[in-house]
């Protein structure tokens, strides 16, 4: 058991403050607390710190790391109040799961800032069956629309002809974010049109996700080249305006 | 505590961790599968999409055959489970232990195996197991991504050239066969069913037919019919190719017992 002395040396707060300054290992210009990773300190009955982390993306190679990480920092915290005794630990928490709806304002300045888009949109992904509208581009009529649970359903008229997977949430949210003319629809129907001057060779996804900004250039005339990027976060986009390519953090 | 928790925690601790260790078991497999095409896939943005794909499969098996080691209570961990059971002791269905084959049969394995996923973890997020649940609150968000891989490369593989066509017509033929065994229910899962910690997969069906079909015919494609129906993954009864699977996939683990880096 600890003396009380010791244990009224514990500052949770503080902790938590130093665990969330913790830099990202994979993406340094974000802090730990940026990302939502941290859920909390506390002071367990045995007398350990026990910090609460949460895994971003199930197969993330970085969540080792970040949970040595955060240990470091804390026992660091601890021996620089006199309290170098007292154990620390990490507990990892999947529930609630975490999404990109986490990342602080702050952090998704920080990762525009260093070239990465920040996702847009609500993520809002209930866990629910997912929907499918299957079309011919061009064809307008000759779509079908799963709902969710595979209910065939005749697709309603004026629906536009591009076939779309993925949460039904995700759809809804960013169809209702944006105004029909908005640059990503436009770009969504340029992908979809055969005379499009730079064809990718890759099939495009046709997922309709929000728009997401080149950090460049700052348009929002962008494409999506491939739903998976270098890190299982990312997708990778490139920029019609300024031709950059870039990474984008997928919205979760 | 509700009657639906206290029966989730009387239920047999060996049998969640059976069903963790199939559900594990489904997604390091095909994730070593995937994981092969590393430097030989035919361009590179598909070369980085597959090996995402194997990086979050492997995400989901270390979290389940961790959680399965922990319920066993013999001090087994994921690496333990991963690299030193043998083929029988593996619960994996067949479908996820084909060989890649071209990329057409590829696609045709996540199209059938992605979408069943995307079924499953949406109706596990209802589990009583909190753990079960977590997991599949992430995954189900996650597989999102891997069901639209598969069927925008389904519509542009059936919809593309004579060749592609052939090819992918042929994929799917191939492996209809061993999506039957995705739905049946085992012992294991009809006794958790009972209790709200697993799935009923004879339930995924009718969902997972009418989204493969109606991908298939968007892919001007011509659904399989039923022929024969393999099983006996889930019992541990693999093909021979399973061997030289593990082989590859153990070595390393069982040549340099106990090493670190």
């Amino acid at each position: 058991m600890m003396a009380v002395d010791e244990r009224a040396a514990v500052d949770l707060s503080a902790l938590e403050a130093a665990a969330s300054a913790v830099p990202d290992p994979e993406l340094p210009v974000v802090t730990l607390g940026d990302l939502g990773i941290v859920r909390g300190v506390s002071l367990a009955d045995d007398g350990a710190v026990e910090v609460r982390i949460t895994p971003t993306f199930v197969g993330c190679p970085a969540t080792e790391a970040i949970a040595a990480d955060v240990r470091t920092t804390v026992a660091a915290h601890l021996r620089e109040s006199g309290a170098a005794d007292v154990p620390v630990r990490t507990r990892t928490e999947m529930s609630p799961p975490w999404t990109t709806d986490w990342i602080s304002e702050a952090g998704r300045r920080k990762l525009a800032d260093h070239g990465i888009a920040p996702p847009t949109g609500s993520a809002r992904h209930t866990g629910g069956p997912v929907a499918v509208t299957l079309g011919r581009p061009g064809s307008g009529a000759g779509g079908f629309d799963l709902a969710p649970g595979g209910v065939q359903q005749p697709e309603h008229a004026g629906v536009g002809a591009s076939a779309s997977v993925g949460a039904a949430d995700a759809v809804s949210a960013s169809a209702a974010d944006r105004a029909p003319g908005s640059a990503d629809s436009a770009g969504a129907s340029a992908q979809n049109n055969p005379s499009s001057p730079s064809p990718s060779p890759h099939p495009p996804t046709q997922l309709k996700r929000a728009a997401q900004v080149c950090p460049r250039c700052g348009s929002a005339d962008t494409r999506e080249l491939s739903a998976f990027g270098s890190t299982p976060c990312q997708s990778l986009r490139a920029c019609r305006a300024c031709g950059e390519p870039f990474g984008a953090i997928k919205s979760l | 505590m509700s009657e639906a928790s206290s029966s989730a925690a009387s239920a047999s601790s060996a049998l969640v961790a059976e069903y963790a260790l199939q559900l594990g078991d489904d997604a390091l497999i095909l994730s070593h599968r995937l994981s092969e095409w590393c430097a030989h896939s035919p361009e590179l943005e598909e070369d980085v999409a597959l090996a995402n794909l194997a990086l979050d499969l492997l995400g989901q098996a270390r979290t389940l055959l961790t959680y399965a080691g922990s319920l066993e209570g013999a001090g087994r961990s994921e690496d333990d489970l991963a690299f030193l059971r043998t083929e029988r002791e593996f619960r994996n269905v067949l479908l996820v232990e084909q060989p890649n084959g071209d990329f057409a049969v590829t696609i045709a394995r996540q199209l059938y195996f992605a979408t069943y996923q995307s079924e499953l973890y949406a109706a596990l997020c209802e589990s009583t197991d909190p753990e079960l649940a977590a997991l599949a609150a992430k995954a189900v968000k996650e597989v999102a991504y891997h069901r639209d891989h598969a069927v925008q490369w389904t519509l542009r593989l059936g919809d593309g050239t004579a060749e592609s066509h052939r090819r992918m017509q042929a994929a799917l033929e191939q492996l209809w066969p061993y999506t039957a065994e995705l739905f049946l229910a085992d012992a294991v899962a009809s006794e958790l069913v009972a209790s709200g910690v697993a799935v009923d997969p004879r339930t995924l069906r009718p969902a997972w037919e009418a989204s493969v079909a109606g991908v298939i015919e968007a892919a001007t494609l011509t659904m399989p019919a039923d022929v024969w129906q393999p099983r006996g993954g889930r019992a541990g009864k693999h093909g021979e190719g399973f061997g030289l699977l593990l082989g590859e996939m153990q070595a390393l683990h069982r040549q340099y017992p106990g090493a670190r880096w």
